[in-house]
């Protein structure tokens, strides 16, 4: 009984009371004109309205979750695709003392710098370290992979891309370098509906 | 009968020593919390302008409806101005958004909200000052913001081959943190039981955390206000880990 009163009964008062005391009721002023009031309000509030529905997009856009791996594409502000997606590991690959990678996705909004098809990978140097392969020098042709990222990639700068996978069954866990890999038909869909400078944003 | 009595004396009276000190106890407690509620109350006065207070159209419904929507709204012009994932906390609506330069990126619906119609009726000067935009300040949680693994790079191919990643499921969330106008927000995930059902035992929760603080909170000095909120875990983590560490937070009601 005690330890039920000192657990939930005066926490229950102590807000109670904090409540009450801030929920003074001033007196209704008589003298306001309501409706001449309310009026200079709708106003307002129109104003904020339309400059807040300003902020999001109207074009397409693209939203991803990195924590559940899932995607939606908006078009006028109306989802017109979503699924799964596969994006950072969060792996922190560490090489030596001096050397490690960190392969997460990053939080944020970036927008769509260039569109491929049939895109070309050019592996950078973790690709071979996490293998445990010698580091080939810049431009040597074992870095460059076709048929790996699918039929479309759409680049979104730093090294970051949007694209297909070979590994479909992954699709859904975090297990990329950063990038975010799409099933082919989702692939497809986004690389068509987004343009050159639509808006990524990743939480 | 006397003997009876006589037999369970000394059991007797440790009972009743037991009972009056934890009796004595709570009293004390009692008291003290309501001081420190008192405390807390002066505190927030001083910073809220008398004028605003007494704000005299406040009190029509109708105004004071506009009047929160539109504190509402340029609280989300000022977080767009910022590159930072912000999180809004709408108890009206009962849900949860992760908002980005203006744009909503997930909204969340409550399960269940403790409190019910937390701060719904405060005063003008109150409200402002509780839906100001606020920092956090201290956080804790049961999942890591980044759940980040470390490798270390194989040396050659033999050992790459040797490499397993195992994956440990993440327990369920629970989320506190105190934020910079004096509010605490406790965020619980919710998961599934074995029937898909959702399985949560909201009392349980709210008890396991209130003896949890209770070492702090037995004599307070202070108080401050705690809204606990049940999500879905699966949307409760993933608005934890969109949220940067003294990441901002904005309320309506």
């Amino acid at each position: 009984m005690f330890a039920y009163i000192n657990v939930m009964v005066i926490p229950e008062i102590q807000f109670s009371k904090y409540q009450e005391k801030l929920s003074v009721k001033p007196v209704i002023d008589t003298t306001i004109n309501v409706e001449t009031e309310l009026k200079a309000l709708d106003k307002t509030l129109n104003l904020l309205s339309k400059r807040v529905d300003r902020l999001t997009p109207g074009d397409a856009f693209l939203v991803i979750n990195t924590t559940n791996n899932t995607f939606e594409l908006y078009k006028n502000n109306q989802i017109i695709r979503k699924g799964l997606c596969s994006t950072g590991s969060f792996i922190h690959l560490e090489v030596d003392s001096t050397k490690s990678f960190m392969f997460e996705t990053p939080k944020g909004v970036m927008t769509v710098k260039g569109k491929k098809t049939n895109p070309v990978w050019t592996k950078p140097d973790w690709a071979f370290i996490e293998e445990g392969l010698p580091v080939p020098p810049r431009g040597h042709s074992s870095r460059f992979e076709p048929h790996v990222l699918g039929d479309y990639a759409l680049t979104l700068g730093d090294g970051y891309m949007i694209h297909g996978t070979l590994y479909q069954r992954l699709i859904g866990s975090p297990v990329t370098h950063g990038c975010v890999r799409l099933l082919d038909d989702d692939l497809e869909a986004v690389y068509k509906t987004l343009p050159v400078g639509a808006k990524i944003f990743i939480y | 009968m006397n003997e009876t009595i006589l037999k369970y004396k000394a059991g007797l009276i440790i009972i009743a020593v037991v009972f009056a000190i934890l009796l004595a106890l709570t009293v004390v407690r009692y008291v003290k919390s309501m001081d420190a509620v008192r405390v807390a109350i002066d505190e927030k006065l001083m910073v809220i302008p008398d004028e605003e207070i007494h704000d005299t159209s406040w009190n029509i419904p109708e105004i004071q409806e506009k009047k929160k929507e539109i504190n509402w709204l340029e609280r989300q012009l000022l977080l767009a101005k910022s590159d930072s994932l912000t999180l809004g906390i709408n108890i009206n609506d009962s849900i949860v958004q992760v908002q980005l330069k203006g744009t909503v990126l997930v909204q969340a619906k409550m399960i269940k909200q403790y409190p019910l119609h937390f701060f719904e009726s405060l005063n003008y000067g109150s409200y402002h000052d509780f839906t100001r935009i606020a920092a956090i300040v201290e956080e804790q949680s049961t999942i890591l913001k980044k759940p980040i693994k470390k490798v270390q790079a194989p040396k050659n191919e033999n050992e790459f081959q040797a490499v397993k990643h195992d994956t440990i499921p993440d327990p369920l969330l629970v989320w506190q943190f105190s934020l910079d106008n004096r509010i605490n927000v406790v965020i619980t995930g919710v998961g599934l039981d074995k029937d898909s059902v959702l399985n949560f035992q909201h009392k349980k929760n709210l008890m396991d955390y209130n003896y949890q603080n209770l070492k702090e909170n037995l004599l307070p000095e202070t108080y401050t206000p705690t809204l606990y909120i049940w999500l879905n875990d699966k949307d409760a983590k993933s608005v934890y880990r969109a949220i940067p560490e003294k990441g901002k937070v904005v309320f309506k009601n």
